[in-house]
């Protein structure tokens, strides 16, 4: 972030601290992109996400005189986010019956389904091979859902957003040796998954060279 | 002891790929990395995972998160809060829209003001000093209630209307008359200013009659029920 986008921002949140609801939805412009897309990564479902990242802006506003300047505004509303996640996650687990829909609510593909589709690709090297299928990003978003919500929240910020380890621990509230460990127990666990499933993934993708 | 034999850890390989070993651990671990195919393999496997993961599609955003600015139902804990009505604790109270309702407060006082003046005057007009009824010098007027009337002439612009024989100001009784800056200035005595309004164009006429401000009685009618909404007003939006 560039210092006179940083100054900006510090000007909206100082604004939103003394109740300027305009302030901080422009925060809210800045921020929502992301903070839904960790939630949905986390949680797998649209709608949920959805409610779960508006409660997050509501928590992040409601709590905003307790972010301190100087420290990664990102980190801290995203912390808000994950924790919100965590909590549901955990919730529906506990009581899956009360949910009203699953998290996830897609179905497994079936296997000669996404060897039909895989077959589409274009040739090794073609940029189109870089592009996911639907089944694909149903297989890692599962394999994503899998994973311990600590593991879980260290691999969809570090891989997906691009955040720093300095980051994600201000956003964990850990340090950076937890950090390490969490990201790499997570990223162990996926390509257990995946390999599994390695009939699944385009050429490119194979985990096991031949 | 063969190199070999000794690998670095998953956590050591995964931060490997993140930069993130120390230089000791990279002095240890870094001759080797170049040289085992088990660890290049596993390295691989995880870069490959990344990429996967690198290469998922941002979702598309369903709808905006912005908060409603008029219904805000979670105040922040203030640190130097926004009170713009400073009659409450702000962060307890839903927020409407303040300046609707500090509008409304701003009215329900008026009215119970002039209620009160009314009321005032009625009684004192019942009292001995008749004098009071007639169309007086309407010398109380003396300032402002200028934008009292909007409805339709009701209310002639009034107070500097000394001479405006017919009626210097007419039924101020509209609450309407939110101009806010008036009504302190009447003294409850009864030089309240005949509102004999004659000249009335009037939808005003029914109301007229039965509140008939020229007769003492009607003044502390009128009177009453002003303060009495006023108030009723008052207290109602400030509970909000």
């Amino acid at each position: 972030m560039s210092q006179s986008t940083r100054e900006y921002e510090e000007q909206l949140i100082v604004r939103s601290q003394r109740g300027d609801v305009n302030a901080f939805n422009l925060l809210v412009l800045r921020y929502q992109q992301t903070v839904y897309g960790v939630v949905f990564r986390m949680l797998g479902n649209p709608d949920v996400a959805a409610d779960v990242t508006q409660d997050a802006f509501i928590a992040a506003f409601r709590s905003i005189s307790t972010y301190r300047g100087g420290s990664s505004f990102r980190a801290w509303l995203l912390r808000i986010a994950s924790n919100l996640a965590c909590d549901h996650w955990r919730r529906v687990q506990r009581h899956p019956a009360d949910s009203l829909e699953s998290l996830t609510d897609e179905d497994e593909p079936h296997a000669s389904d996404i060897l039909s589709t895989l077959a589409i690709t274009g040739p090794e090297g073609n940029p189109e091979e870089r592009l996911l299928t639907q089944e694909l990003q149903a297989l890692l978003q599962r394999a994503i859902e899998q994973l311990p919500l600590d593991q879980r929240v260290a691999v969809v910020l570090c891989d997906i957003e691009g955040l720093s380890y300095e980051e994600i621990a201000e956003a964990t509230k850990t340090n950076l040796g937890t950090v390490r460990s969490r990201i790499a127990r997570g990223r162990g666990r996926l390509r257990q998954y995946l390999s599994e499933h390695r009939e699944l993934l385009p050429r490119q993708y194979r985990l096991n060279k031949d | 002891m063969a190199k070999q034999d000794r690998h670095p850890t998953i956590e050591q390989l995964s931060a490997y790929l993140d930069g993130q070993l120390s230089s000791q651990e990279l002095s240890t671990w870094d001759t080797h990395l170049n040289m085992c195919q088990e660890c290049q393999q596993t390295l691989a496997e995880l870069r490959a995972t990344v990429a996967l993961l690198h290469a998922l599609p941002q979702p598309g955003l369903p709808r905006s998160f912005m908060l409603p600015v008029h219904n805000v139902v979670a105040r922040p804990a203030p640190v130097q809060p926004l009170a713009p009505i400073p009659l409450h604790a702000a962060p307890r109270r839903r927020a409407w829209s303040f300046s609707i309702q500090g509008m409304v407060r701003t009215v329900s006082t008026i009215a119970a003001i002039l209620g009160i003046v009314f009321l005032l005057s009625g009684l004192i007009g019942i009292a001995p000093a008749r004098g009071g009824a007639t169309p007086t010098s309407g010398s109380a007027q003396s300032q402002t209630a200028p934008a009292l009337g909007q409805q339709g002439g009701a209310i002639t612009p009034s107070i500097h209307g000394q001479n405006k024989s017919p009626t210097p100001n007419a039924s101020v009784r509209t609450p309407a008359a939110a101009s806010g800056n008036h009504p302190n200035e009447r003294p409850p005595k009864g030089a309240v200013p005949t509102f004999a309004q004659t000249n009335q164009p009037n939808p005003w006429q029914f109301l007229i009659h039965v509140f008939d401000v020229s007769t003492p009685g009607g003044r502390a009618l009128l009177g009453g029920v002003l303060l009495v909404v006023g108030l009723a007003g008052f207290v109602f939006f400030r509970r909000l």
